[in-house]
């Protein structure tokens, strides 16, 4: 099976592990190590924060604070896919505290800029789509937005999402379910 | 709660090949239209993001975690040396007010023998003894109020 959104397209789940087993072998992450996790995961890490916490310029601090933890944790891990979701953990945990620290504050949301609405690819229907999302999950829970991103985006399974999310594995079902369908409901999207 | 064709249907958003019978069913079924509404607009907002999100070059993010790590073992490191200050300032108080009122108990110790060695032998020079405490006193006194200043020296310094 190959590994897609999070760990990006290059590398099999078997080439992943076997990555993984190297580094179990050191007692603290070293660079190249670090590197080449942080380079096959950085973006998406960064996409999660950015569409979690509605901020981007909030979401390019928690970045740095989340690698930073997760190096810091040292860490050994089974396999790529552990350690894939102990970094979401650690970016969640993050993004939670921020939030809660801002609880006063207003949020707002991850909007596409417009260099990312200018892409010469992209149509102005899909850049449209995309605004219309940002605005829809900005009216969902934080661990709705949390949940529904790690589903559909990262495509992470139940298990994974209960245990970076800390929630139960079994809750997950109904709990995707209602936010699925709030978020859908506010979309009100079409068949592709 | 969830349609049998989940994951078929998660399948087909994701290499976007739609057979005509699954698309069928997505139409109809009310659970497929919304999977199919918010997973495929949370997987094109990925894919766009992904392709233009700019983040800090791997050897940067790992240059600023090392100088991290060093700035909070240097913090680590201050606090330690403070509490071992602080300690030893303390420590020492309580041995000098200790080695004091050992001191002062000997010297009530003596100062009694003494009495009764100037009653027994009638030498009215020894009444000079109980003096000796004034100084002592001093001291301890002058150690009670420079505790507190040394303690506030050494705390600042954090």
């Amino acid at each position: 099976m190959r590994i897609e959104g999070i760990m990006g397209d290059a590398l099999t789940e078997v080439e992943l592990d076997a990555q993984a087993r190297d580094a179990r072998a050191l007692p603290l992450m070293d660079e190249d190590t670090f590197r080449g996790f942080y380079d096959r995961t950085a973006r998406s890490v960064w996409v999660y924060l950015s569409r979690i916490s509605g901020d981007r310029q909030l979401a390019d601090d928690l970045l740095q604070e989340t690698y930073y933890r997760f190096y810091r944790a040292g860490r050994a891990y089974e396999s790529e896919t552990h350690r894939r979701n102990a970094l979401f953990l650690i970016a969640t945990n993050i993004a939670r505290d921020s939030m809660r620290r801002r609880r006063h504050s207003q949020v707002v949301v991850a909007l596409p800029d417009r260099d990312e609405l200018a892409g010469e690819d992209r149509t102005a229907s899909r850049a449209e789509g995309r605004t219309d999302l940002a605005r829809a999950m900005e009216k969902l829970k934080p661990v709705q937005r949390e949940m529904l991103w790690l589903a559909y985006a990262q495509g992470a399974s139940h298990n994974e999402i209960a245990a970076i999310l800390g929630l139960k594995s079994a809750s997950i079902r109904l709990l995707l379910f209602r936010a699925r369908k709030k978020l859908a409901a506010l979309l009100r999207r079409r068949l592709p | 709660m969830n349609c049998p064709r989940e994951s078929e249907v998660l399948d087909a958003l994701t290499t976007a090949r739609w057979p005509d019978e699954l698309h069928a069913h997505a139409g109809g079924c009310a659970l497929c239209a919304d999977l199919v509404a918010v997973a495929a607009a949370l997987h094109e907002d990925l894919q766009d993001a992904m392709h233009d999100v700019v983040v800090p070059a791997s050897g940067l993010v790992w240059w600023r975690a090392q100088r991290r790590e060093r700035e909070e073992a240097t913090r680590a490191a201050a606090r330690t040396i403070t509490l071992v200050q602080t300690a030893s300032v303390l420590g020492a108080i309580a041995v000098a007010l200790t080695i004091l009122g050992g001191v002062s108990v000997m010297s009530d110790t003596w100062r009694d023998w003494l009495a009764g060695l100037t009653s027994a032998v009638r030498f009215e020079s020894f009444a000079v003894v109980p003096q000796w405490n004034v100084p002592l006193m001093l001291a301890a006194a002058a150690c009670l109020v420079l505790a507190p200043v040394a303690l506030y020296f050494v705390v600042a310094e954090k």
